[in-house]
């Protein structure tokens, strides 16, 4: 599965922006099978954390499908 | 930690703080917590550029969805989905005065444009259906899920006579346009009447926006649009079926089906309890048939 790293610069439901290492930012979406809620991006965008996104690609939308989120941190993973 | 130049020149390019009650400037309207506010969707001013459906996007972070051409006038988005909350639809009337005359009359003769969007009804059929009250009714009289909450049964889906209710595939969720519930909450207005270049989409309290749209209404039936009326304000078509009116209401100028709008919306559970009777008196009939059977095939058998 495709990864990317960057900060949540802004996070809205279960949708966030992700700015990649290039400053290019990423529309991800929270999939269902993630184990996280959409309440735990709201932290993440405050603390405009770095992460590392694992996704999928959605068919019929323009968007990415977060399946894993970690903390870049070294923190636990969400 | 240290931020990439991108972020940081994001962060230089706003503001040093919000401005305190944007509204008033760009609205005319004080945001307070216990007032009612809703969207009046004037059509003949509507031209059709979705503007709406692109701030909606952009605030909210939604997914540009429905890729490809539908072949449908001008309208590549459809309709309403999860992912889409502000529609706006393209309708091409044909005949006299439709798309193809050379002259046509103002205000919407041969196009019909309406940007569609949750009506935010004073009494939701969708929060009725709702089993875990992620629907609810917030401070501003709005219709908002409650993401955290959804367990995407889906019930809300047929409850809304209108179909603005969906829920999302990808994170099984019910989505629907929130009246910029954040913006709200920090004295803005919302993004798609602020982004609208004719004033097609205005936001306010309901009070003063359905005087407003009488005031409209009159002054196109002077100028000659008699089929002008709105649609959804209280005793108005669209404000039927104990829905009671339509916070998000809309100032039309043909029938409501032409704009896919249901002519006579009404609550998913009025039909309750018809439905049960329906049911029971369905299963006392069955029940009787099969006794006089029975009794029959008992009789002959004797």
């Amino acid at each position: 599965m495709p990864q990317m790293t960057g900060t949540v610069v802004i996070a809205q439901e279960g949708r966030l922006q992700l700015m990649d290492e290039d400053g290019v930012g990423h529309l991800f979406l929270l999939s269902h099978k993630a184990a996280a809620e959409a309440q735990q991006l709201y932290a993440l965008q405050d603390r405009q954390q770095r992460v590392r996104i694992a996704y999928s690609e959605p068919r019929g939308v323009i968007g990415l499908l977060a399946e894993k989120i970690e903390l870049f941190d070294g923190e636990a993973s969400a | 930690m240290k931020l990439h130049p991108r972020i940081q020149a994001h962060a230089a390019s706003i503001l040093e703080r919000p401005l305190p009650e944007e509204a008033e400037l760009t609205a005319g309207v004080r945001i307070e917590p216990g007032r009612s506010y809703g969207f009046f969707t004037d059509t003949t001013v509507c031209i059709g550029c979705k503007a709406c459906e692109v701030a909606c996007k952009e605030w909210n972070n939604l997914p540009a969805d429905e890729i490809g051409l539908t072949g449908d006038s001008y309208d590549n988005t459809g309709a309403l989905s999860a992912n889409t909350w502000r529609h706006v639809s393209f309708v091409e009337r044909s005949g006299e005065h439709g798309v193809r005359e050379n002259s046509q009359a103002p205000f919407q003769s041969g196009w019909l444009m309406m940007s569609d969007v949750c009506k935010h009804c004073h009494n939701p059929p969708c929060l009725e259906a709702c089993p875990t009250g992620a629907l609810f009714k917030s401070e501003f009289d709005t219709v908002v899920v409650q993401q955290d909450v959804c367990n995407g049964c889906g019930y809300c889906v047929p409850a809304c006579p209108f179909g603005v209710v969906d829920i999302s595939l990808l994170d099984g969720k019910a989505h629907k346009c929130t009246l910029c519930y954040d913006r709200l909450k920090g004295g803005l207005e919302p993004a798609c009447a602020k982004s609208c270049p004719t004033d097609s989409i205005q936001f306010g309290e309901v009070g003063d926006l359905v005087e407003r749209a009488r005031r409209r209404v009159d002054d196109l039936h002077r100028r000659g649009v008699e089929g002008a009326y709105l649609y959804g304000a209280p005793d108005t078509p669209g404000a039927t079926g104990d829905l009671g009116h339509l916070n998000a209401f809309f100032l039309l100028t043909d029938r409501p089906e032409v704009y896919n709008l249901p002519p006579a919306p009404t609550r998913a559970s009025n039909r309750v309890a018809p439905s049960l009777r329906a049911g029971l008196f369905a299963m006392a009939g069955f029940a009787l048939a099969a006794l006089a059977v029975l009794a029959a095939g008992g009789k002959s058998s004797t």
